[in-house]
């Protein structure tokens, strides 16, 4: 059990790479700058909580429990965001299970092992972020020894909850999948629609207890720290263990640590049967879609080799997410800074803002303003797919398949021309329903927003057709997953750094053009312009780049 | 038909295969013998198009491959030494696609889907992910993709590896078939047994060289001498 949590670990973080002489470098170098990169935060955090402690010392009616509450809220938040992406990593995306089954362990081992690993990693981020407060808690309050041993149990079954909710909600989206061919569809509706339950409960909340009622601010915050208690459960059984005297304090302690076990106990029944049964009744692929078998229809090659492309994108999750990030990071970011306002309503308050500075755009003084203003807006937009990796690892995606293409009667032009529209058909999607999104915020004119949307389109697919030419041109085709052939690819950031110039490009335009005084309807045209353009010479390019690729041996 | 004409390949400084003539007429199985690392894969790679030869020429049915590789691949099939597709698609998915690339009717595509679907028995599973497949299915997948566009010329590396002892059978009942209506099967393959009994002709290639290419009763020195014999002896040192 021990040893299956130390392999579990040394193989999470690699420490083998220590033993061999030739990576012992490598890993020390990049194990000192992350050390280097978080240690300042870590005592810049404690030390902020430090000075935090010292002002509420010196304040009259000092609310210490309140304080302990919020840091053990966030704590317990920035745990169970840590341990979504790592518990889907150590349960779902580690292919040990096929191993860890056929050993004489209880399906119980094998889980509680997993938690242990995971928990290690949360233990120490929520050391960083809890221990000092803890520390000057008990510093200020007074604590004895018996006081800090509460303390120093409290830090460490803290993670233990978030930990579970986290692996739950893995297991139980991972289960998902099943319910169609495009599993990971489904998973990021639930995570969506998770998301949006979140929002509104933390919206609706605050609203229960009318602000106006609270006579002072240390009711509002009274009122605060309850809500957070509602968020984060445990809080207020923590609260009482290190502010509450003899009895009452041990009962907390007992509650919580209770809490935590129930936790690790829901985790323990719901993975035999979310996680490993499945797996025992060969359940794993999920790719046994019985669905029918499609019905014959011919297509032009261009259309079919574009389906391809778009099936093999959308049915590989791990691709799909790693094409599409930036359109998915914005929303999300989008919603924790809503989350995170301590208004609801200032989010709106920016929106409606922005939708001042629009109708200013409207004006006819803004005639001039106007056509770049939107061409930028566009422009930025079109950053997020034109730096998408879809184009750039489109080739070595077929590595050993590559083989099927060049032995069809094809064109290899054909092919890339089959690819980028494939990728521009993805991509166009995700960047309609961001404009779409940003234009429900900002209430553009309707002209102006089209207008936005063909500039940002042009740029992409001008970027796309660069980055698809790269590619072509050296493709990485040996690896074991697909995940490597666009994780570690270096077509990546050569198709960055090319987008980035052709973006780059664009703002210099947008800059003469708005130096150079040109009458309005030019600079309407201008960016469209020079976008087409660079379009059409992206695909000339890609004629040479594809002619090459059918030359190459494989 | 299938022409080689000191045909040359090397990987950098290895010489893979060296000055390899051969012609395969229509109505023939030839098979494509040899030891591990004799050349086999890099020759029909160089007739399906996937490698350039260095020197030489080849042609297919008359057209040279190098000079106008679309219209040439447009005469044959060919089938790699390993399953490798996309693993995504559905079996369906994958032969539809195939087929629009050799632009199949869709009458004919429906007739041929559904006669190679019984022939390989991979009806019930056409609308899997090919993920989903075992190895010999995705071996038959591929075989399906090949033959959907009725090809002339049959190109083939070790295809019955992984096929069960039925499809094995229906696929050599096929070759048989394929060739005896006067069109041409090249295919290697390691199991001198097969060779012996379905080909018409056969060569036998050793370190990038054509030791020896024949009817069988030419390579052997007696009637009663088997083909293992006369390969062992010809692929000594
Ligand atoms: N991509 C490559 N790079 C370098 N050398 C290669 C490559 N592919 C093949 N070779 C070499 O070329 C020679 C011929 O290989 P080939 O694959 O044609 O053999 P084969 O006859 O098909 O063997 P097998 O029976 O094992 O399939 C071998 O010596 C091999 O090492
Ligand atoms: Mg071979």
């Amino acid at each position: 059990m021990l040893s299956l949590v130390r392999v579990l670990l040394v193989n999470a973080l690699s420490l083998n790479d220590l033993r061999s002489r030739r990576r012992r470098g490598r890993t020390l170098l990049v194990w000192g700058a992350v050390l280097l990169g978080v240690s300042p935060i870590v005592i810049a955090w404690a030390a902020l909580v430090g000075v935090a402690y010292a002002g509420l010392g010196a304040s009259a009616t000092p609310l210490y429990d309140l304080a302990l509450a919020g840091a053990y809220a966030l704590a317990q938040f920035a745990v169970l965001f840590t341990a979504v992406p790592m518990a889907w990593g150590q349960l779902l995306r580690a292919r040990d299970l096929g191993i860890l089954l056929s050993l004489p362990l209880r399906p119980g081992q094998i889980v509680v092992a997993k938690l242990a690993t995971l928990w290690v990693f949360e233990f120490c981020i929520g050391a960083a972020l809890l221990g000092p407060v803890l520390f000057h808690h008990l510093v200020w309050t007074g604590g004895g020894p018996a006081r800090a041993a509460m303390a120093l149990a409290l830090l460490a079954t803290m993670p233990v909850l978030p930990l579970c909710g986290a692996t739950l909600a893995v297991l139980l989206l991972g289960n998902v999948p099943r319910l169609g061919r495009s599993g990971w569809f489904w998973q990021l509706i639930s995570l969506a629609a998770l998301l949006s339950v979140w929002l509104v409960m933390a919206r609706t909340l605050p609203e229960g207890e009318s602000a106006r009622d609270l006579a002072d601010l240390a009711a509002l915050k009274v009122a605060q720290a309850r809500q957070l208690g509602r968020a984060a459960p445990g809080v207020g059984l923590v609260v009482r263990a290190l502010t509450a005297d003899g009895l009452a304090a041990l009962g907390g302690l007992l509650s919580a640590l209770a809490a935590a076990a129930a936790g690790v106990g829901a985790v323990l029944l719901l993975a035999d049967r979310l996680y490993l049964r499945p797996v025992l009744e060969g359940a794993g692929a999920a790719a046994r879609g019985h669905g029918r078998a499609e019905a014959v229809r011919p297509r032009p090659f261009l259309l079919s080799c574009a389906r391809r492309e778009i099936a093999g994108v959308l049915r590989e999750p791990a691709v799909a997410l790693n094409g599409l990030g930036g359109y998915l990071a914005v929303p999300l970011a989008l919603a924790v800074s809503l989350f995170m306002s301590p208004r609801g309503g200032e989010a709106d308050g920016g929106g409606a803002e922005i939708a001042q500075v629009v109708a200013l755009l409207r004006a006819p003084e803004a005639a001039g303003v106007a056509p770049l203003a939107f061409a930028g807006a566009g422009l930025a937009a079109a950053a997020l797919g034109a730096l998408s990796s879809l184009f750039s690892t489109s080739f070595s995606k077929d590595g050993r398949r590559l083989w099927i293409e060049r032995s069809l009667p094809v064109a290899p032009y054909a092919v890339f021309l089959g690819k980028w529209l494939g990728a521009m058909a993805i991509v166009a999607v995700a960047h309609g329903a961001t404009m779409v999104v940003a234009a429900w915020f900002v209430r553009p004119p309707l002209g102006p927003w089209l207008y936005a949307c063909v500039v940002g389109l042009l740029a992409i697919g001008a970027c796309g057709a660069v980055g698809l030419s790269i590619d072509a041109l050296r493709p990485k085709l040996v690896w074991k997953e697909t995940v490597e052939a666009v994780k570690q690819n270096a077509n990546v950031p050569l198709g960055l750094l090319a987008s980035a110039a052709l973006l780059g490009t664009n703002a210099l335009l947008l800059w003469a053009c708005a130096a150079a005084g040109l009458p309005a309807a030019a600079r309407w045209l201008a960016p469209v312009a020079l976008n087409l353009a660079m379009l059409g010479y992206a695909l000339v390019l890609g004629r040479a780049a594809a002619a090459r690729f059918g030359e190459m041996d494989i | 038909m299938i022409e080689l004409q000191a045909a040359r390949k090397a990987y950098g400084d290895k010489v893979a295969v060296e000055g390899l003539s051969l012609a395969v007429p229509d109505g023939e199985i030839f098979g494509f013998l040899g030891p591990n690392g004799a050349g086999k894969t890099t020759t029909i790679k160089m007739i399906a198009g996937l490698l350039r030869p260095d020197a030489g020429r080849v042609l297919v049915n008359g057209i040279d491959v190098r000079a106008e590789p679309i219209r040439a691949k447009r005469e044959m099939a060919y089938v790699p030494d390993g399953p490798d597709v996309y693993e995504k698609l559905t079996g369906a998915q994958f032969v539809n696609f195939v087929a629009d690339a050799y632009r199949v009717e869709r009458a004919a595509r429906q007739a041929r889907v559904a006669e190679l679907a019984a022939a390989f028995d991979l009806g019930p599973v056409l609308g899997d992910q090919i993920e989903s497949y075992s190895h010999g299915m995705r071996q038959k997948i591929v075989l399906m993709a090949a033959l959907v566009h009725r090809p002339r010329v049959w190109i083939l590396d070790e295809p019955l590896v992984g096929l069960d002892p039925r499809a094995a059978f229906t696929l050599k009942t096929m070759m048989r078939a394929h060739a005896d209506g006067g069109a041409t099967v090249f295919f290697s393959t390691h199991v001198l047994e097969v060779a012996e009994k379905l080909c018409d002709r056969v060569g036998i290639i050793a370190q990038g060289r054509l030791v020896a290419c024949g009817a069988l009763d030419e390579l052997r020195s007696c009637p009663s001498e088997s083909l293992e014999s006369v390969f062992l002896e010809l692929t000594a040192g």
